[in-house]
């Protein structure tokens, strides 16, 4: 509070001289003072109010040494007959001064809030602080996406070794030893008769002989094949899917693609068939989704084709079934394999596959949580 | 495959449209190939056209005209002024500089708004003040190949059958027609892509024979022809087959040819003498160099046609320019090249072999690399008269890597690659003779087969095939799948007669399938197919069908299918991929019941992923290899300090060979990455497998490992050491074999690095936010935490691997319990200066990285989640500030001890106050004015939760003064103000 203020309340604030009354009439005039008195106080301009001061005029005027205490305290010199209307009076008296302050404080209280906020200015265009926010790689975020459609339509994710036996790796799968997948330039060889795996396929061997069927499986994960330039990383990832049930057909394999690519794209898409070929599966076929970027006009994205390679799929080849210890006249299945990135790099419109394994910091905080 | 259509017509009477064109005023009508239709038969049927491709579309301005007069230029010395008619009303008149432009030549006339290839518009024109209404040209001026010796430097000639034209008669009926119509150059290309388990489609005969089964299931009528030269000799396949197994030499003149083989393969030769060599047919030159081949001469085109047509490698020797391996006799011998041997290829170049690579040599040279390229100096050219042409199944693999290594890929060696159908090997000799015959104008005489002496084998036995019946059926016999060999025959030198004949008759019944109609259902769902329809697919693509039945037939699998037709699905494929496996009607699976389950560890990985990804880092990948010197810049002893790491036999990558057995290295180098491109701040974090050369008892278990690489002995030189977490035992075992023992060990783990500034100085904050050690540590923790896994972290202990990489005071270790044992399972700190220097890093780095199989395993055995959750309050908490000067030695953890242990008697259950500690905060730590030296002023606030009712006045005194009697009293603080 500054001086003129406290000055300017000082006389404002001032006490009657007395607030002795002998008579009924003396306390009239009393009152009514003490009423002017605080129609006075209230009278100061809005831009001389503080806080302090405010709380000196309740205190002032309805504290507990304030002129209306004294008035009450007085009451019994006044002669018996009297006190009952004196009493009325100042009752009177405190509702007034009571209600009126309540109406000034709140009034009070409310402008200078309101004055308070507007002097918190704020410059809508500083720029924003960077939240601690990462990201998951967009080649996990579409392999999660993938499992999960898998998971709702009652499949289980597993796993398997990226180390591998040739065995596992290849003649389980049908591939003969003088087959050209086989070479040097298509596999990483390990010692002996071992390899990096060239395909997620080997999870399907795993699967049938160390579990149970009917399987319902689909299993992520690294492959590894020695190629290196736009379009192949010697390290990427690949989606397999195996279902071994009695009675499972092309038909079956048809609807549950169809399912899967509509879930994906978040939408109905139109998926083309061609026939193809694979070791391990007979009848064996390739599946293009219609590109969803150009809808089948041809665009940059589908090398003018209108068609998104997908993958790979088909019956399980009789013969892998009987390596993998299953009855090929009791059980049938189907298997899809398809390679993550190249669907990655689709959704997400990345042109070298390469950029996501480089590890650019904003380039990957692009992608969000 | 490039297939043309001009030679499948050949075969097969392909479908064609009419276009009207229209051209200089008059109309005609063309007829083409329906490539509307045929491009999606094809690649519904499995063979994805991928371009197709319009001979002789562009130039239909070019046109045939003869030249009627040509007299010298006035004004000009080189040049002639020809009046040609191409038959309009009234002659042309065309300035041509060519020399051999004269009176009554046919020529190939550009008429004006011609564009030839580079752009060349033709337009009326005066030269030299003569006016010139087109251009006569060249072959090489309309894009066709040019061989000077047949073609000259002129002009093109029309009538000239070498150059590609026509007869006389033939071509002046033609005159002002367009040119490729005219002499019947028009073609359309197709490249298909071929399926590994089809190389029957890899020449136009199995071409045709797809397209016919596309027709046959559209109810289009289907065409075989007949070709000439495969009916217009007189050595029937059969006399052939029984010559071959009966001579193991020829005589011609006075020169005995025979050959050795010394490669176990089958071959077989077929020595043709009175060939007469010279340029090939039009129509043989415009097909080879439609499809971009070189036409050498009529026999060297045949020996390509045969392969082209009907997939049969093959090739030709001069006889006489082999050498004398005796007197009177030369040989060609099957052999390995002996290593450093020199041979010149066809193609000019001089190789230098090695002995891995197959050879067919005469006695002094490598006459041929086999099945690849054929020599220089045994290729037959104008002056050969006798040839030998071989028939040889080379190895598939033997071809595949010797045409790698020589780095020529040629359509023989493709052929082999893929498989010939070596079945067929008699019939093709056969077609062969008929196509020389042909060609060449004349009857050669051919001398007769000879097959190969197998060394150390014996020759082929005669008595196998004594029985001419057996013929027939021989081809068949001496294939075994993809590859024929005659050892199948020779392995069993005393097979008989009869059993030769259950043999055979085994083999026959192997390659046929019993197949109802049934089948259909059974593997697409649905049948849109009748049986009688699909059998009538089957018989269209050469198969043989017996029925049985009703609905039951025995199908014969033709012997070029042998090899990928074996069971019923395969059947119906057949006819499913001609009907197009888009028309498979999609089924709901029929639901089984259970649910899935997933393996478990992808749960825990995915909370600890989105745990990090919510605190700021972002998920990388790599390529999960490594360089043998990336733990020793970290700081660690050695290649060895984290395991043995699995090397590769043929990295791709050559600085990376290994596979990786810590994801720090790769993180650092992605680090520097981002430095040199100016980001200087960010969050990292990889979860991948390590790998390392360890079963899961900790045995060793690649044995020369590292070999090839050069890395075997630092491999083995160094010593297993104390590896903690990252001790192979704390593997993960991702399959269910019954034993791990076989398997390599691969562990799950998650490694993050921060780097640069946590927040760079802002309007907000005017100074930068750096990293700090307790940060990461508690980064770390959180994903424990969010495993429901109790863990701590400590001091590094001095053997702990990576103590040498570390800031001496920045670094931590984590551990947690596990089966009643403290497991450390992983790391945390400041990576040292020295260590990011040797990464190119000038930025402070935090690190850490943490076995996953550990810590996924603590999280499964985990059962008290329901110690740790909470009740919701329902009074409110109380808060009590203090500030107590300290000696320096006291650390955070001996006040935080402190000051539960003098809270803990009060707030025994049922006895004390009823409240517990919800936590003993430090907010601030001052050492400088007003604190003596050595000391430090720490601030911490208490804050308690009532459990039962709210606390009085004196439970809070009690509190306060058991708080400030304990820290003053044990911990010799000063309480302040």
């Amino acid at each position: 509070m500054n001086q003129e203020q406290s000055q300017g309340g000082g006389e404002l604030l001032k006490l009657p001289q007395s607030t002795q009354y002998q008579s009924h009439s003396e306390l009239e005039t009393l009152l009514t003072e003490e009423r002017a008195l605080l129609l006075k106080a209230l009278a100061v301009p809005e831009a001389a109010l503080t806080d302090s001061f405010v709380e000196d005029i309740r205190i002032r005027f309805n504290g507990k040494k304030s002129p209306l205490q004294d008035f009450l305290k007085s009451l019994r010199v006044l002669p018996p007959e009297d006190r009952k209307n004196a009493g009325g009076k100042i009752n009177e008296l405190k509702l007034f001064i009571e209600s009126t302050l309540t109406a000034f404080l709140g009034a009070y209280q409310t402008a200078k809030e309101e004055r308070d906020l507007q002097a918190e200015r704020e410059d809508l265009t500083l720029p924003l602080p960077t939240l601690e926010r990462g990201s998951r790689h967009p080649i996990a975020a579409v392999s999660n996406l993938l499992c999960e459609s898998f998971r709702r339509m009652g499949y289980s994710v597993i796993d398997g070794p990226e180390l591998e036996m040739e065995y596992y790796n290849f003649e389980l799968l049908n591939i003969p030893a003088e087959h050209s997948a086989r070479e040097m330039q298509d596999t990483f060889f390990l010692a002996s008769e071992w390899v990096l795996r060239t395909q997620t396929s080997n999870v399907q061997a795993h699967a049938m002989l160390e579990r149970k069927v009917p399987l319902k499986v689909v299993c992520p994960g690294y492959v590894y094949r020695p190629e290196h330039d736009v379009t192949h990383v010697p390290c990427f990832r690949q989606f397999e899917c195996l279902v071994i049930d009695k009675g499972i057909h092309l038909g079956h394999l048809r609807h549950t693609l169809d399912s899967f690519f509509q879930e994906v794209f978040g939408r109905p898409v139109k998926t083309r068939w061609r026939s193809s070929y694979f070791p391990f599966v007979e009848p064996g076929a390739e599946i293009d989704v219609q590109c969803q970027q150009c809808f089948g006009d041809g665009c940059r994205s589908c090398k003018g084709t209108g068609w998104l390679e997908m993958g790979g799929c088909g019956l399980v080849h009789r013969d892998v079934l009987r390596k993998c210890g299953v009855d090929p006249d009791v059980y049938s299945g189907f298997a899809f394999g398809m390679g993550i990135d190249r669907l990655a790099m689709n959704k997400f419109a990345v042109s070298d596959l390469r950029a996501l394994y480089e590890g650019d910091v904003p380039f990957l905080k692009d992608f969000g949580l | 495959m490039l297939a043309s259509l001009n030679f499948v017509e050949k075969f097969l009477a392909l479908p064609k449209v009419t276009k009207a064109i229209s051209l200089q005023g008059s109309s005609f009508e063309r007829v083409c190939y329906d490539i509307e239709l045929l491009s999606p038969l094809l690649t519904t049927q499995g063979f994805e056209v991928e371009k197709v491709i319009s001979v002789g579309d562009g130039f239909d301005s070019v046109v045939v005209g003869k030249i009627v007069e040509a007299l010298p230029h006035p004004n000009a010395q080189k040049l002639q002024i020809c009046q040609v008619d191409v038959g309009e009303s009234s002659l042309r008149q065309i300035v041509c500089g060519a020399r051999n432009a004269r009176k009554d030549l046919f020529v190939a006339v550009a008429l004006p708004g011609a564009v030839l290839p580079g752009d060349l518009n033709i337009k009326a024109s005066k030269i030299r003040d003569v006016d010139s209404f087109g251009m006569l040209c060249s072959r090489a001026e309309l894009g066709l190949p040019i061989k000077t010796d047949l073609d000259g430097d002129g002009i093109w000639e029309l009538e000239v059958e070498a150059q590609g034209g026509l007869r006389t008669q033939e071509i002046g009926k033609k005159l002002g027609q367009p040119l490729f119509d005219a002499l019947g150059l028009r073609d359309t290309l197709l490249e298909l892509n071929v399926t590994p388990n089809r190389p029957d489609m890899l020449c136009h005969m199995g071409v045709a024979r797809e397209i016919a089964a596309g027709l046959q299931f559209r109810k289009l009528p289907v065409q075989w022809k007949s070709r000439e030269w495969e009916t217009s000799q007189s050595l029937s396949v059969e006399k052939l087959v029984s010559q071959v197994l009966e001579n193991s030499s020829a005589a011609v003149d006075d020169v005995r040819f025979e050959c050795k083989n010394e490669l176990g393969i089958s071959a077989f030769f077929v020595v043709v003498d009175g060939v007469v060599v010279g340029p090939s047919q039009a129509w043989v030159r415009n097909l080879l160099e439609s499809l971009g081949q070189n036409s050498v001469n009529n026999v060297v085109d045949c020996s390509n046609l045969l392969l082209l047509g009907y997939g049969h490698p093959n090739h030709a020797f001069d006889l006489d320019k082999l050498a004398f391996s005796d007197k009177g006799t030369k040989t060609l011998t099957l052999r390995a090249a002996k290593a450093g041997e020199k041979f010149l290829a066809l193609d000019g170049k001089l190789r230098e072999l090695d002995a891995t690579d197959c050879v067919v040599a005469d006695a002094e040279n490598v006459q041929a690399l086999l099945g690849v390229i054929g020599g220089e100096h045994s290729k037959v050219d104008a002056g050969t008269k006798k040839i030998v042409l071989e028939f040889a199944n080379a190895n598939p693999v033997a071809v595949r890597r010797s045409s790698r290594r020589h780095g020529r890929r040629t359509d023989s060696s493709f052929a082999f690659e893929k498989g010939i159908d070596a079945t067929d090997r008699f019939q093709a000799a056969h077609v062969m003779l008929g196509l020389v015959g042909f060609c060449s104008q004349t009857q050669p005489k051919i001398i007769q087969g000879v097959h190969s002496k197998l060394q150390d084998r014996g020759e082929v036995a005669r008595s196998f095939v004594s029985d001419a019946q057996l013929n027939s059926v021989l081809g068949p016999a001496l294939s075994r799948g993809v590859c024929v060999d005659f050892s199948v025959l020779t392995q069993k030198p005393g097979l008989n007669g009869a059993e030769w004949n259950s043999f055979c008759a085994a083999l026959t019944a192997k390659h046929t399938i019993s197949f109802s109609s049934a089948h259909q259902k059974q593997v697409i769902g649905t049948e849109p197919l009748s049986f009688a329809h699909q059998l009538e697919i089957l018989a269209t693509l050469g198969f043989g069908i017996q029925k049985v039945q009703e609905d039951k037939a025995n199908v014969q699998v033709p012997h070029w299918r042998w090899h990928d037709v074996c069971e019923f699905p395969d059947l119906v494929e057949e006819y499913v991929r001609v009907l197009g496996i888009d028309a498979v009607v999609p089924i709901p699976i029929a639901s089984t019941g259970e649910p899935g389950k997933d393996d478990l560890h992808y749960a825990p990985f995915e909370v600890v992923s989105n745990v990090l990804s919510g605190l700021g880092y972002c998920e990388v990948a790599g390529y999960h290899f490594m360089r043998a010197d990336d733990l020793e810049r970290l700081g660690l002893s050695g290649i060895l300090a984290l395991g043995e790491p699995v090397a590769l036999k043929n990295p791709i990558l050559q600085d990376e060979p290994l596979m990786h057995t810590s994801l720090v290295p790769d993180l650092l180098r992605k680090i520097a990455r981002n430095l040199g491109y100016g980001v200087k701040s960010g969050q990292l974090f990889h979860l991948c497998r390590t790998y390392q050369n360890r079963n899961s008892d900790g045995e060793r278990f690649f044995q020369g490992n590292g070999l090839e690489i050069g890395l075997a002995e630092s491999l083995k030189k160094a010593q297993p050491e104390q590896l903690e977490d990252y001790s192979s035992l704390h593997s993960y075992a991702y399959t269910r074999e019954a034993s791990q023992k076989g398997r390599p060990a691969e562990t799950p783990r998650l490694s993050g690095v921060l780097f640069g500034v946590r927040e760079e100085k802002n309007w907000q904050n005017n100074g930068q936010r750096v990293w700090d050690l307790h940060t990461v540590i508690a980064h770390v923790l959180s994903c424990a935490q969010a495993l429901g896994v109790p863990a701590q972290h400590a001091q590094m202990p001095a053997s702990y691997p990576f103590v040498n990489a570390l800031h001496p005071w920045r670094r931590a270790v984590l551990s947690t319990q596990i089966n009643g044992k403290d497991v450390i399972f992983g790391w945390v700190g400041q990576l040292h200066p020295k260590a990011l220097r040797n990464f190119e890093i000038g930025e402070q780095v935090f690190a850490f990285e943490l076995n996953l199989s550990l810590l996924s395993s603590a999280h499964f055995v985990t059962r008290d989640m329901a110690k740790r959750v909470v009740a919701p309050r329902r009074f409110p908490a109380v808060s009590r500030d203090f500030a107590f000067l300290f000696n320096e030695e006291v650390s955070a953890a001996s006040l935080q001890a402190c000051v539960h242990g003098a809270l803990a008697p009060l707030l025994k259950e049922g006895q004390g106050i009823p409240a517990r500690i919800l936590g003993v905060q430090i907010f601030d730590i001052y050492r400088g004015q007003g604190v003596p030296p050595g000391k430090k002023s720490v601030a911490f606030n208490i804050v308690v939760e009532p459990l039962e009712r709210t606390l009085t006045d004196a439970d809070i005194q009690k509190l306060q003064t058991a708080v400030i009697g304990s820290v003053s009293g044990s911990l010799s603080g000063e309480l302040r103000g």
